[in-house]
């Protein structure tokens, strides 16, 4: 690639790249002195841009299934973590706990506990995230096969003002994709099914997933009411479902509560399937070791 | 008159006045930017008229210049890719519908520098070592934070962040001034 001049590619480009990586990175400060930097100069103003435009571009590159990133995008969605740090394993430790207890539940003759008991669950359940199944799948009826951690959020039915539906729906999927575990298909990919009346399993067919989630927001006298659900696609069974009705503040909680309850059922129901595919003696899910109690 | 009374009263809302603010600091780099990406200067006015729209209906959570200006620069790229894209539908699906319009360019001319941009992004990338392509993905479209990206990767988050880095300045260097190849 030919280089073109200082302003673009030139003297600018590291200290461009650096300084948007450091703010957007929320590092003290980092806001202030970009924004120091870019009076410096035009030429300062413009390597922005380039940078800008790469991670917007990228960004929409990522979502076009006609683009060749589209792949990389999904798989690196499912890169499963290598390690965790305590806050991360404590937030979700409570929905993989209740996991392992399932699965404790179903599989009485499973090998005895090594670890101390103070701290076996929770490292079972780390483990069970870490060591699942590479990819799990799910036959839907259809004959479609879809990846058993992969949930499709779809977009948020508005009474009135649509803005709020689609913040709330956008906040859900950026926290379930915070789960280690889970797949997500949001935004970009979903917006085509809006007021949709396909039957879950051919939306589960279509999007590739096993669960979906919808909701129905209503912003009502400071008041926001929130009827959402998950669904399993292969059945339209509904997993879980809730209906909030609280102060419009308390949106930011509501997010959590759904992307909490949606993270739970789904690992849940995958440890659950899992443990009842072992036990029935059917061709092993995984090479994984088996879930500890 | 009434009109006035609700700019006013649009412009005490704090929130309106602040991105008010960092939109009228940005403008003329906004819509050089926009130009670059639609060639049309009336189709980058149109375009930052939208942005400013966005900006003002967006949830008023934002205090950072810094970041109103990043969240003003993403959203008018998307107004601009959804131009370009409705444009190439148009383009494929009804070719007589822009004959009628006066003063227009043909569609391949209006859209070839945003065409040519991602296609620059995409090589670009492409080019990246595997591990720099990931991060970058997982940032720019997945929106992960980098501490849970180097959870992700086993890396530490610095690593995270040298490789965003290299992505980016390899994105920028390819970019260059506008004039794309």
């Amino acid at each position: 690639m030919k280089q073109r001049n200082a302003t673009g590619g030139g003297a600018t480009a590291g200290d461009a790249a650096r300084r948007f990586v450091r703010a957007d990175g929320g590092e003290r400060g980092a806001d202030a002195e970009l924004g120091e930097w870019l009076e410096e100069g035009p030429e300062n103003e413009r390597a922005l841009e380039r940078v800008e435009l790469g991670v917007a571009l990228g960004r929409r590159l990522a979502a076009d299934p006609g683009s060749a990133l589209y792949a990389e995008a999904a798989a690196a969605a499912r890169v499963r973590p290598t390690r965790r740090v305590a806050g991360r394993a404590l937030a979700w430790g409570g929905a993989l706990a209740a996991a392992v207890l399932a699965a404790v539940l179903l599989l009485p003759e499973s090998p005895p506990r090594s670890d101390g008991p103070e701290l076996a669950p929770l490292r079972a359940a780390q483990r069970a995230a870490v060591d699942a199944p590479g990819d799990p799948v799910t036959v839907l009826p259809s004959g479609v096969v879809v990846d058993s951690s992969a949930v499709a959020v779809l977009p948020f039915a508005a009474s009135g003002d649509a803005t709020l539906a689609q913040g709330l729906e956008r906040d859900v999927a950026a926290a379930l994709r915070t789960v280690p575990g889970l797949y997500i298909v949001a935004d970009d990919a979903v917006q085509p099914y809006a007021d949709t009346d396909l039957a879950a399993a051919e939306l589960g067919s279509q999007l590739g997933v096993r669960g979906l989630v919808d909701a129905a927001v209503e912003l009502f006298d400071g008041r926001v009411r929130v009827s959402a659900r998950l669904r399993e696609a292969a059945t339209g069974a509904t997993l879980w479902q809730t209906y909030f009705d609280r102060p419009v503040d308390e949106l930011g909680a509501i997010r959590y509560e759904i992307a909490e309850s949606v993270a739970a059922t789904m690992l849940d129901s995958d440890l659950r399937e899992q443990v009842a595919r072992e036990a029935r003696g059917s061709a092993p899910v995984s090479s994984s070791k088996p879930i500890p109690q | 008159m009434a009109d006035e009374r609700e700019t006013a009263a649009a412009v005490e809302d704090p929130h309106v006045a602040f991105v008010t603010g960092v939109f009228v600091r940005f403008q003329r780099s906004l819509q050089r930017y926009l130009r670059d990406l639609l060639v049309r200067r009336e189709d980058a006015e149109d375009v930052a008229q939208e942005t400013y729209l966005r900006l003002v209906r967006s949830a008023g959570i934002e205090r950072s210049e810094m970041r109103v200006r990043a969240l003003m620069f993403r959203a008018a790229t998307n107004l601009a890719y959804d131009r370009f894209r409705q444009r190439q539908s148009r383009g494929r699906h009804d070719d007589g519908e822009l004959s009628v319009l006066p003063d227009e360019k043909p569609t391949a001319e209006r859209v070839v520098a945003l065409e040519q941009a991602l296609r620059v992004v995409e090589r670009t990338l492409l080019g990246l070592p595997a591990r720099c392509r990931q991060v970058f993905l997982l940032r720019a479209s997945h929106e992960c934070s980098y501490e849970e990206i180097a959870e992700r990767l086993g890396v530490s988050k610095r690593t995270v962040e040298r490789e965003m880095q290299a992505a980016l300045e390899a994105c920028q260097r390819a970019l260059g001034g506008g004039e794309w190849p």
